[in-house]
């Protein structure tokens, strides 16, 4: 048993605030031009407003639990900034550099490489920790299913501990991925509660309705998973492996609630479907390594 | 105190009243009353009983954490569960929210010391998940009432002492406004329980029949027409995090034996070690729930997710058990096979707990 395992009123308070500014910036409909835009603007605004220090050095306000709140609320409106891995490395390193660097991390499988919000020379998370990159290494291509932005350099000579940097971001990740199933939940149940077919709302018939249940409970279990991997870091893997499964099949689930509509490109489930299979490979792959 | 102390103590308690069960496997054992009797007295004597009751009613005063602690050492330890759950569990805290400040002098004392064991009279045959048909009546006469009707699925109802009885007071009033529980003595003539059996065998609950049984009006809980309220105060609990523990120590019982019966045959480990992962997380999931209610926030919600959660994995637990068909634990295992059927009908279906998520959780049109 451990002493918080649910976000502290101070927490909650503040990811109150800061769903509130989200949601005036960036809850626009997740159409194409949500992917295109320069996002600056809003990198700026966080940085001004200190939301991308809160991870700042391990004893800061808030905890890895904490963090997960803010991630999750960040993971609801899949904005391409790499807001949550800088949190994770900062949070991992001595002396965090400018607040404004945006930090990311790349997963290299053969066959597979990932690199989340960030077309552009990032620093990178690798075996070795996190590292300066002076251009985008060669291994290293962006998958066109993650959403991508610029990023700058961590200054040299700044290198978090490899492993416990890529657990926390692993779990923080996860926590994203968590916000996207919430979220895309939510899209199903207003769906269901406006759709109309045989003269009435979808939403009233069960078959709809155990299915969005389903949906609820997986998105719990995988916010009850975020906090086994917080606590017990040892089982972090299979904690993670357990969530970000649910948050995948939140997803299959919420393509499969709006019918035809779901299947097409301008509906949003697929971007949360997209981004929660591009985090699972990350959380998968940074997990088994940590 | 803190948790980690708390265990700790109850550690030490446990390894001296209780090294006779030790080692001890009791899920899918039908055990002996007097042995779940006497060790109940022995939890009481030794305080250890009602860790969450208020103080002011004899309760030590703890939260609901340190009564999962509880929970989980004496299933460590093998000990028998008591037969005071629903009394513990289900109308303490109705007396609590509804009771008179008389009731609540006269019961918890009474539940507190497993001086008296109760049931629970909801369902009826015409009212299973649509529980506000309830017919059995309750008609005013003298000092007190008249019930007439039939309940069914009363566990414990043969050896109970009183029940958590709803009924109709009203047959004019809308189906919900017309229901009022009672405190319902079951030593009288007019109460008739007649056993079960169930599908695994067992007989552990029963069929009541009410012909004119007699109950005070000091023993009806909360207002006439007010008990649609009561019950759900009641089923609230029975879904909550006091049974959820209940069923994770089954749980953890179970897995522990399962690991036993896959051996070393990897596709049968690699099944259970997933099964075991989905109770780590039902077990976070509670934990996370009795924070929410230590910290006064509602946990209401959470009760009909984590009833939905345990119950299924309990069911796909027990039947890997029973296909894994290790000889040692055959019958264990085909009588939880059939027994674990209950798990996900009683205390509200799970079709009833996904309607009462999508519609109260999620919002969906009724």
């Amino acid at each position: 048993m451990h002493a918080q395992l649910i976000p502290t009123t101070l927490c909650e308070e503040a990811t109150d605030a800061f769903a509130d500014l989200l949601k005036g910036r960036a809850d626009d409909g997740l159409n194409d031009d949500h992917f295109a835009r320069d996002w600056s603007s809003l990198w700026g605004e966080l940085v001004r407003d200190g939301w991308t220090a809160i991870a700042d050095s391990a004893d800061g306000d808030f905890s890895l639990l904490d963090l997960t709140a803010f991630a999750r609320v960040w993971g609801r409106y899949l904005v391409p900034l790499p807001f949550v891995p800088t949190l994770a490395a900062r949070r991992g390193v001595a002396t965090p550099p400018d607040p404004g660097a945006r930090l990311t991390y790349a997963t290299a499988e053969p066959g597979l490489t990932l690199l989340p919000y960030g077309p552009v020379a990032p620093s990178v998370l690798t075996a070795d920790g996190l590292v300066k990159a002076t251009g985008l290494p060669e291994a290293l291509g962006v998958d066109d299913w993650a959403a991508s932005a610029p990023v700058t350099l961590l200054p040299a000579g700044v290198g978090p501990a490899a492993a416990p940097v890529r657990r926390e971001g692993a779990i923080l990740a996860a926590a994203e991925a968590v916000g996207a199933a919430a979220a895309v939940l939510r899209h199903s149940v207003d769906y269901a509660k406006v759709r109309e077919q045989f003269g009435q709302p979808i939403g009233r018939f069960q078959a709809i309705k155990h299915r969005l249940a389903n949906m609820h409970c997986e998105v719990e279990l995988a916010t009850s998973a975020l906090a086994w991997a917080c606590f017990e870091p040892g089982e972090a893997g299979r904690a993670l492996a357990v969530a970000l499964e649910h948050c995948l099949r939140v997803a299959e689930a919420a393509v499969q609630v709006h019918g035809g509509i779901g299947y097409t490109w301008e509906a949003a489930p697929h971007r949360y479907y997209r981004h929660i299979m591009t985090m699972r490979r990350i959380v998968v792959s940074a997990a088994g390594q940590a | 105190m803190p948790v980690a102390d708390f265990r700790a103590e109850l550690r030490s308690w446990l390894a001296h009243a209780a090294p006779r069960f030790a080692g001890r496997a009791s899920v899918g054992e039908v055990e002996d009353i007097e042995l779940r009797r006497a060790w109940e007295h022995e939890v009481v004597q030794a305080g250890y009983n009602c860790l969450s009751w208020p103080t002011q009613f004899g309760g030590r005063g703890l939260g609901p954490i340190e009564e999962f602690v509880f929970a989980e050492e004496c299933v460590a330890a093998g000990v028998p569960e008591g037969l005071g759950r629903i009394g513990r569990l289900l109308a303490a805290p109705a007396f609590f929210t509804h009771g008179t400040p008389g009731q609540q002098a006269r019961f918890l004392p009474r539940i507190l010391r497993q001086d008296d064991i109760w049931c629970q009279g909801f369902s009826e045959p015409n009212a299973g998940s649509d529980l506000a048909n309830v017919q059995t009546s309750a008609r005013r006469s003298g000092d007190g009432y008249l019930v007439n009707g039939q309940k069914i699925w009363t566990s414990f109802g043969h050896y109970s002492d009183w029940c958590l009885l709803i009924t109709r007071t009203s047959a004019e009033a809308s189906r919900h406004r017309g229901l009022t529980m009672f405190a319902m003595p079951m030593h009288q003539p007019g109460v008739q329980p007649r056993r079960i059996k169930q599908i695994s065998g067992d007989s552990e609950f029963n069929e009541v029949f009410y012909d004119d049984a007699e109950v005070g009006v000091d023993c009806r809980i909360g207002a006439e027409g007010d008990g649609w309220r009561v019950a759900m105060t009641i089923l609230t609990a029975e879904r909550g995090v006091g049974y959820a523990a209940l069923a994770l120590n089954d749980l953890r019982v179970m897995l522990g034996i399962l690991d036993h019966c896959a051996g070393h045959d990897p596709v049968a480990q690699g099944e259970v070690a997933r099964l075991r992962d989905r109770a780590t997380v039902t077990r976070w999931q509670v934990m996370c729930a009795i924070e929410r209610m230590a910290a006064d926030r509602d946990a209401t919600p959470s009760s009909s997710i984590m009833k939905l959660i345990w119950s299924e994995l309990t069911q796909d637990v027990v039947r890997t058990g029973f296909e894994l068909g290790c000889p040692e634990h055959r019958d264990r295992w085909r009588y939880l096979e059939l027994d674990a059927r209950s798990d996900t009908i009683a205390s509200g279906s799970s079709e009833i707990q996904r309607n009462i998520i999508s519609e109260r959780v999620l919002g969906l049109p009724r």
